[in-house]
């Protein structure tokens, strides 16, 4: 039995909400690995995702879950404000543990889990999903290489349109989407939610980021800014003036309210001797590349990026291999810090020093 | 003679560089206009100028050309520090004027040009070049009619590459080395750039009310200088900026954007729609994505029809005595937002306007 266990990963998943399934999904994709349990508070929604992925095992105490000595690692995708307490109890019975982004709901929240994870010695990553295409992988290793030489300017936007369009159905009626609407309900707006992801999407490839100026914007769209129990208060829209480490200074924003674009990632960074730009409606897995002798002519090239693993993938092949992938706890700490700084300097109205 | 001189309109054009050839040409094709005289301090330039131009009359001295030449009105194409002193001095002697970008280099000095065209009465315009272009007339209209709704959200960028690649800092000539340094009398790229692009985001979507601006000077050339040029000015800048309609929106400009020779792009977000215009693809059409449209996976492109130029405008406006836009008034706006931009950039803090 034991050498069986070695081989096959058994995993578990804490949170059986939307994002479970794609957690789900993609673990059966991965050879060598089985989802054998489930928990989620809600008895009823635990109950059906097992059965709907035909899991062996519904918990709805992640403690009796966790006595399981079978179970070898956790996703952990519930709220946010659980992906701490849930990671670091997780870590301490000696599992290996992907959390759901953000990795925490502050900063020190997040630095919990880094020194859990460490102390637990065990493989520890936070889902950036957008790690997950080539592209920005691609781009990371140009600029790394060279190719564009000092990066002097940077660009880059996550626009979504689902306030200000029924692109993805009808907010008002729609839990999913008001729960996200309204800090009560635990959402720390579109910073909270996408900006996230552009942050990491903008300073895995650029460096760490040293000034921050942020400019949160939440805009009235509904009488008394209420839906029932929702009150609609949460950022709609955060806007930043960065200044990088390594001397460049970019843009970066975010909004739910840009119409016609309905989940768009773009990126350009541009630098002494040329510029790369990802825009993904065009596409995930090529980059534009304006470098070399074209600088000179303006002219783009489109550079095709090699597929790469995703991070479901990372997560099992650390557990094998007993080295730790990134995106890692550290990674989404840094991210979180990044969060934390913009809600500082829009509450001060000043840039703030990282 | 009153009569062909009414019909006919006698202009000058002071200060004879670069731009001065556009001005020529460009008042060269309206029919009823006529360059009549140029002057410049530097004797050679004007001459070859006058000559190139076939302007009658070569002038090195302004005083000179106002009082000896039968003029209506002036082209001011100068360099900016002495945009305001000139503009003023033409006004009082009673001549319309044209001046170029940017009104002048501080916003008291803007508004004393405002003060001296009201007080003469003269037709004033700022020649923003960039609102020749028919896409940003269509784009201002659209939202005034309230296409898109209450606006959100507005990206515009102003980008260049021309510091990006492998540069021979010798074979910069003074034209381009002036940009560059703040004791030449650059104000970077937001004094050379950011004017277009602060007029081109805030004609369609309305006054800023905050500013928050970043700038940078990036090393460059050996002890950043080249000869006798200190290359201090700003090559990027970077604002997040608050409307007084409630919007936010990110304004940038640079001139290390390889891969963009000079591209301006705009695009503006509301609560019915979003509009785009990206002069890298078109500076006739723009892009419109209205909410709840019958094929979502598609921006509608809409043509929109020519406009009459800055220059055209200059002079329909000393015809019919009804002053067009951008005047005077519309150059200080924008004055008033870069002073700002410089202010927040050394107070490192967000300022009012």
């Amino acid at each position: 039995m034991k050498s069986s266990k070695k081989s096959v990963i058994h995993l578990a998943i804490i949170g059986t909400g939307g994002m479970a399934n794609s957690h789900v999904e993609n673990f059966a994709k991965i050879p060598g690995c089985t989802v054998v349990a489930a928990a989620d508070v809600d008895k009823d929604r635990v109950t059906k995702f097992c059965e709907k992925h035909s899991i062996p095992a519904a918990y709805t105490e992640v403690k009796e879950l966790l006595k399981r000595d079978d179970v070898d690692a956790v996703s952990i995708t519930t709220p946010d404000a659980f992906h701490a307490p849930l990671s670091i109890q997780c870590l301490h019975t000696g599992k290996h543990v992907l959390c759901e982004k953000p990795l925490a709901v502050t900063h020190p929240d997040a630095l919990k889990m880094v020194a859990a994870a460490k102390k637990a010695g065990k493989i520890n990553m936070v889902n950036f999903s957008y790690r997950n295409w080539p592209v920005i992988q691609g781009v990371v290793r140009a600029i790394q290489k060279g190719v564009i030489g000092e990066i002097r300017h940077l660009e880059a936007s996550y626009l979504q349109a689902w306030l200000t369009s029924k692109i993805w159905g009808d907010w008002k009626t729609n839990p999913a989407w008001l729960w996200r609407l309204s800090t009560s309900h635990g959402s720390k707006g579109v910073l909270g939610d996408v900006g996230v992801h552009i942050l990491d999407f903008a300073t895995y490839p650029a460096g760490p980021i040293s000034t921050v100026y942020c400019k949160l914007k939440n805009f009235p769209k509904a009488p008394r800014n209420r839906m029932g129990e929702y009150t609609l208060d949460a950022n709609d829209s955060a806007l930043m003036t960065v200044e990088f480490k390594n001397g460049a200074v970019g843009v970066i924003h975010t909004t739910r309210c840009a119409t016609g674009h309905a989940n768009r990632l773009f990126l350009q960074i541009s630098g002494t001797k040329g510029a790369v730009r990802i825009d993904s409606e065009v596409s995930t897995t090529k980059y534009q590349i304006c470098s070399g002798a074209n600088a000179d002519k303006g002219k783009w090239e489109e550079m095709e990026t090699p597929a790469v693993p995703t991070n479901y993938e990372k997560f099992i092949t650390s557990i094998r291999t007993g080295k730790q992938e990134q995106p890692d706890f550290a990674r989404g700490a840094e991210i979180q810090k990044i969060l934390d700084t913009c809600f500082v300097s829009d509450k001060k109205a000043k840039p703030i020093k990282l | 003679m009153k009569s062909s001189q009414k019909s006919n309109i006698r202009l000058a054009i002071i200060g004879t560089g670069l731009k001065a050839h556009s001005h020529a040409e460009s008042f060269g094709k309206i029919p009823g206009c006529t360059v009549v005289a140029a002057v410049d301090v530097d004797k050679d330039r004007v001459t070859k100028f006058c000559e190139k131009h076939s302007i009658p009359a070569a002038h090195t001295d302004v005083e000179e050309l106002l009082e000896k030449e039968n003029l209506d009105a002036v082209a001011i194409v100068t360099p900016d520090s002495s945009h305001a002193e000139l503009s003023i001095q033409c006004l009082k002697a009673g001549k319309h004027v044209l001046c170029e970008k940017p009104l002048a280099v501080t916003y008291p000095d803007a508004l004393k040009m405002v003060a001296a065209a009201r007080k003469a009465g003269k037709i004033n315009m700022v020649n923003f070049s960039y609102r020749n272009w028919p896409a940003i007339h269509g784009v201002a209209q659209a939202i005034r009619k309230g296409l898109i709704g209450e606006i959100r959200h507005l990206e515009a960028s102003y980008l260049q590459g021309w510091l990006s690649g492998e540069r021979d800092w010798k074979k910069f000539d003074s034209a381009a080395l002036w940009r560059l340094s703040t004791g030449h009398g650059s104000k970077g790229v937001l004094g050379d750039l950011g004017v277009h692009i602060l007029d081109f985001a805030t004609y369609p979507a309305g006054p800023i009310s905050t500013i928050y601006c970043k700038f940078k000077n990036f090393p460059k050339a050996p002890r950043n200088r080249v000869g006798e040029y200190i290359l201090d000015a700003n090559d990027s800048a970077a604002l997040t900026v608050e409307f007084k309609n409630g919007a936010l929106g990110i304004i940038h400009t640079s001139r290390y954007a390889a891969g963009h020779n000079n591209r301006l792009f705009l695009q503006i977000s509301g609560t019915a729609g979003s509009m785009r215009i990206d002069s890298d693809i078109s500076t006739t059409k723009y892009f419109l994505y209205r909410s709840g449209k019958s094929n979502p996976d598609k921006w509608d492109e809409v043509e929109t029809p020519t406009v009459p130029t800055n220059y055209e405008r200059f002079i329909t406006g000393m015809r019919t005595g009804k002053q067009e836009l951008p005047d005077f008034a519309r150059g200080a706006e924008i004055q008033k937002l870069l002073d700002t931009c410089f202010v927040s950039d050394k107070k490192s803090a967000p300022v009012k306007l």
